[in-house]
């Protein structure tokens, strides 16, 4: 069993093999060796954690992703693998807006790969098929361009 | 005036989408354009095509607040999200803030992302190598507007992969041809020199077919269709715009005056000239081989091609959607507002209510109403609306009457098996009859305004029971009264009752009252098919109640014998006066059962002999027939009305055999018995499914060991040797009797006109046929020559030693009748 405590100091025990998930936390258990000592998640809150673990439990049976299957697979391939989301996957990620966000930080920084890809995923859908002034209301993305600018990128193609 | 309650059908009369001019179904003409939507449809078509499908297919992820922030990801985060992202999703992107423009429009962050979802969206045209993908995309789903003038409408032309109007087309060309005729004016020499380098142009990819019109000739692709390119294809050939012709041709002329000045700047000149055809790199290996040349600007064309046909299809689908939202809009509009004033959903047709639509917008020349146009114009919908209503409530009025006629019938049923007693039910009509129906009192219960069908009251609650005996008891009466009069009009015998007889209702059952009765609807007797014969009154009354005029309406009772459709056949009469002779009965006093029950059979000794089996032609005979197919067969049209009736009274064994024939449901037809007891197995040996048949024959009939002759029969193949007219039958049928040992029935049966012997009289049954034939005086020597001729007989020669007795098949025959 491992123990990890997240940033506002909750303490979580979770099985070796789950807790391996996460490449940085298999990396500080292999430096530190056989020890009880909690490890610290700074960048990670209990809420959020809550949910990591949830995936990382579901998923902790499923074999890890090689490197070199990704990199030889076509576009098409990656492409439909990027459409498949089992059922549990997607209300999984059913969630608040924020928490999809921090998730992907969270999996980001414990180096969870599966994680981070089906969120950037989730992320994804929610982009497709989204005007530019949807996108930026659901993303929060604020409108730097000047109006003659804006004016001009709306009304210019892209010249090549 | 909301908006939702204003629709507007705009209608192009057609639409270029580059040089491929496209005719979409201009129904209506337009002249309340909204822009937004328009440029949507008309411009932006590829966009909405594309918008629609992505939104059925994105997954929807409910946003629950507005926290958090995509621009404070990481950029590998961001990079990797792009990476599932549709190309009309990226250029969306591109347009949102600066620094997604900037990585996304940068080829080093996010290239592989453009080329990625280029390839992966196969609905699209891939890019072309001349353009960047990020530039291909803003092609395909970018502004609708003109890349010159910023302003006006434009469709994406992939000939020179940019969006121009057709004003600017008209004043690019004009302006181009001016500069390069000012030039080639000022220096000639130069121009071969400039055009090398200006014909394949890196910056549009293309070609100038202003200068390479003989190229073109030469290499012209074949359309799908097999044909050249049409000729207006050729003519707008300035579409193949230069975009750098004028920056090309302003370098070009400053090197060249400054030769003018220093004769050694001709060495820059000839460096400029250099750097250009590098920079055209793909383009510098065509310039030394015409073929390679050729043949890129095949592929080209192809290219471009192919994109507008694409670009076409796309459009004629969000065309026909568009159309099609309208019109809904447009019907959902009216239903709504009729169904405001009153009218019901069910009663609005969206049929005619589109066709009356596109009719008046015809009329209008414009496709566009709105409520308050609805009230004043729109008054043909208010009828229709209404005449569809009219014609629900009448289908659920005709429901309603049909569903009251099957109660009175149900009713009318009940009510006779209860009322009425059994020896009478051959009187009553049929519950659907149209007497029953017609009765007043069934009419008032019928034809009354219900409203719902839960108001309708029972019928036994109401005096319907009492008038439907009444009626059944006149009709009993009147129907006899009917048959009487026909007979006393007719009948030969009718003064003898009169004088012998007092009960006369008896006579309606003598053999000889045969009746005519023509079917219902028949009233023209020019147009009446042959009527039917009835014989007796138990025959005749069934139809009691078909009157060709409804005799019985409101229960009255008049007779009208020339309105009456029955009627007497003398024909009939005489012919079963003349089976009555051949019997030996009195026509005066035979009644029809009597004559039904003597069960004798009759041949035709008119009719000429036939086979009525095609794949058995040996089997030659005449019917027999009981007595009232006798008289039918004289009464049908087909016998000769010339000649009299002849007919044969079969022997009594003669008639045994023909009665059990009658009864035998395997009747000639082949070999049914194995066929009914045993399921076609075809994939067997013949001694697999011999043993399978002789297993089935053991299950089902409880014999231990089946023997074939006894228990069992199979058909051996057929030969020449053998003919075809053996009949199979298990041991034991009752129904099979030989004609000839009128022994048991086991063993093999032939059969031949109808009749049945053992397989050991064969022979001599063969020559019955031939022999019966003789004795009627029916001679047939051609059949029996040639079976003395295939059996290799004398046709003197006697058949001796075989047991059988030769048969009588005829008593005696109308022709021996005296007088």
């Amino acid at each position: 069993m491992v123990i990890l405590i997240t940033s506002d100091n909750v303490k979580y025990v979770v099985e070796k093999d789950v807790a391996e998930l996460s490449v940085l936390v298999k990396n500080m258990l292999e430096d530190i060796g056989p020890s009880d000592e909690p490890i610290p998640l700074h960048n990670v809150t209990s809420t959020v954690f809550n949910k990591v673990l949830e995936y990382c439990i579901y998923h902790r049976n499923d074999p890890p992703p090689s490197d070199d299957d990704e990199g030889c697979a076509s576009p098409l391939h990656k492409y439909l693998a990027s459409h498949i989301c089992s059922e549990w996957d997607q209300r999984f990620f059913d969630v608040d807006q924020a928490l999809l966000f921090d998730i992907i930080l969270a999996a980001n920084y414990l180096d969870i790969k599966t994680l981070l890809d089906d969120a950037c995923k989730a992320v994804a859908h929610l982009i497709q098929g989204k005007s530019t002034e949807e996108i930026r209301g659901i993303f929060n993305i604020v409108n730097d361009f000047t109006p003659e600018e804006e004016a001009r990128v709306k009304k210019e193609n892209v010249s090549s | 005036m909301g908006k939702e309650d204003v629709t507007t059908l705009y209608a192009d009369s057609q639409l270029t989408v580059g040089n491929v001019t496209m005719n979409g179904p201009a129904l209506l003409p337009f002249d309340d354009l909204d822009e937004n939507e328009v440029q949507e449809l008309m411009y932006n078509f590829i966009t909405a095509f594309m918008k629609e499908n992505l939104r059925k297919s994105s997954v929807k992820i409910i946003r629950k607040d507005s926290t958090g922030a995509v621009p404070e990801f990481p950029l590998e985060i961001i990079l990797q999200i792009i990476e599932y992202l549709h190309p009309l999703d990226l250029y969306h992107l591109t347009q949102t803030s600066k620094y997604f423009r900037l990585i996304l429009l940068t080829r080093r962050l996010s290239g592989m992302a453009w080329e990625t979802a280029l390839k992966s969206e196969r609905r699209i045209p891939p890019c072309p190598p001349t353009m960047s993908p990020p530039s291909w995309v803003s092609l395909l789903f970018g502004p609708a507007t003109c890349d010159r003038c910023l302003q006006r409408q434009a469709m994406p032309d992939f000939a020179s992969c940019q969006r121009i109007c057709s004003v600017c087309e008209i004043n690019l060309i004009t302006e181009y041809t001016v500069i390069w005729e000012a030039f080639e004016m000022k220096y000639p020499c130069a121009s071969q020199s400039l055009y090398k380098i200006l014909r394949c142009s890196l910056k549009s990819g293309q070609l100038s077919p202003v200068l390479f019109l003989i190229h073109f000739l030469i290499s012209l692709p074949t359309c799908s269709d097999g044909t050249k390119y049409h000729p207006g294809w050729l003519e707008n050939r300035e579409n193949y715009i230069m975009n750098d012709l004028p920056i090309k041709i302003e370098q070009a002329s400053l090197y060249l005056e400054a030769i003018e000045l220093t004769p050694s700047a001709k060495k820059e000149y000839n460096a400029f000239l250099l750097k250009c055809e590098d920079e055209n790199w793909r383009m510098r290996k065509v310039n030394s081989s015409f073929c390679l040349f050729s043949c890129c600007l095949t592929t080209t064309l192809q290219f471009v091609d192919i994109c507008r046909r694409w670009c076409s299809a796309v459009y004629r689908h969000c065309w026909v959607e568009f159309v099609e939202n309208r019109k809904n809009n447009f019907i959902n509009l009216a239903c709504k507002v009729l169904v405001r004033m009153g009218h019901q959903q069910q009663d609005l047709p969206r049929y005619y209510i589109n066709t009356y639509l596109m009719r008046y917008f015809e009329k209008k020349r414009r496709a566009r109403f709105s409520k308050k146009e609805f009230h004043s114009n729109f008054s043909g919908l208010e009828a229709l609306a209404n005449s569809a209503k009219e014609q629900r409530l009448e289908r659920e009025r005709a429901a309603l009457r049909k569903s009251l006629q099957e109660r009175v019938t149900s009713f009318y049923y009940d009510l006779v098996q209860r009322s009425v007693p059994p020896e009478r039910w051959d009187y009553i009509p049929q519950g659907h009859n149209i007497h029953i129906l017609h009765l007043p009192a069934v009419v008032r219960y019928i034809d009354t305004d219900y409203g719902l069908e839960s108001n309708v009251p029972d019928l036994a609650v109401t005096d319907v029971d009492v008038v439907i005996l009444d009626f059944t008891e006149a009709l009993m009466m009147k129907t006899r009264q009917r048959l009487l009069h026909v007979l006393k009009m007719s009948h030969p015998s009718a003064l003898l009752w009169e004088d012998d007889c007092g009960d006369k209702i008896e006579k309606l059952n003598l053999a000889t009252a045969v009746f005519t009765h023509f079917l219902i609807g028949s009233s023209c007797p020019c147009h009446r098919s042959a009527p039917e014969i009835l014989f007796g009154c138990e025959e005749a009354v069934r139809h009691g109640s078909c009157a060709s005029i409804p005799l019985f309406r409101g229960g009255t009772t008049t007779c009208d014998s020339e309105a009456d459709n029955f009627g007497f056949s003398k024909d009939a009469y005489n012919t079963v006066v003349l089976l009555l002779r051949l019997l030996k009965l009195d026509p005066h006093t035979t009644l029809a059962r009597d004559l039904d029950s003597l069960n004798k059979r009759f041949v035709c000794i008119s009719c000429p002999l036939k086979s009525d089996y095609p794949r058995r032609p040996e089997v030659w005979g005449r019917y027999t027939m009981d007595w009232r197919q006798c008289v039918s067969h004289f009464s049908g049209c087909y016998y000769s009305k010339d000649k009299p009736p002849r007919f044969a009274l079969l022997t009594v064994e003669a008639t045994e055999s023909v009665l059990v024939q009658e009864n035998d449901r395997y009747h000639a037809y082949g070999n049914r018995w194995l066929k009914n007891n045993t399921s076609p197995i075809s994939q067997h040996s013949l001694t697999d499914v011999l043993n399978i048949y002789i297993f089935s024959i053991a299950q089902r009939h409880k014999v231990a060991n089946p023997a074939e002759g006894v228990n069992y029969f199979y058909r051996r193949p057929l030969s020449r040797k053998y003919p075809t007219n053996v009949l199979e039958f298990p041991a034991g049928n009752p129904n099979r009797r030989c004609l000839l040992c009128q022994g048991p029935t086991r063993g093999r049966l032939w059969t031949s006109n109808a009749l049945s012997a053992h397989q050991r009289y064969r022979q001599v049954f063969q020559l019955l046929s031939c022999v019966v034939l003789d004795s009627f005086g029916w001679t047939n020597t051609d059949l029996r020559h040639d079976y003395h001729h295939r059996h290799d007989l004398s046709t003197d020669e006697s058949i001796e030693g075989v047991h059988w007795r030769s048969p009588s098949l005829i008593d005696c025959t109308t022709d021996e009748l005296e007088g």
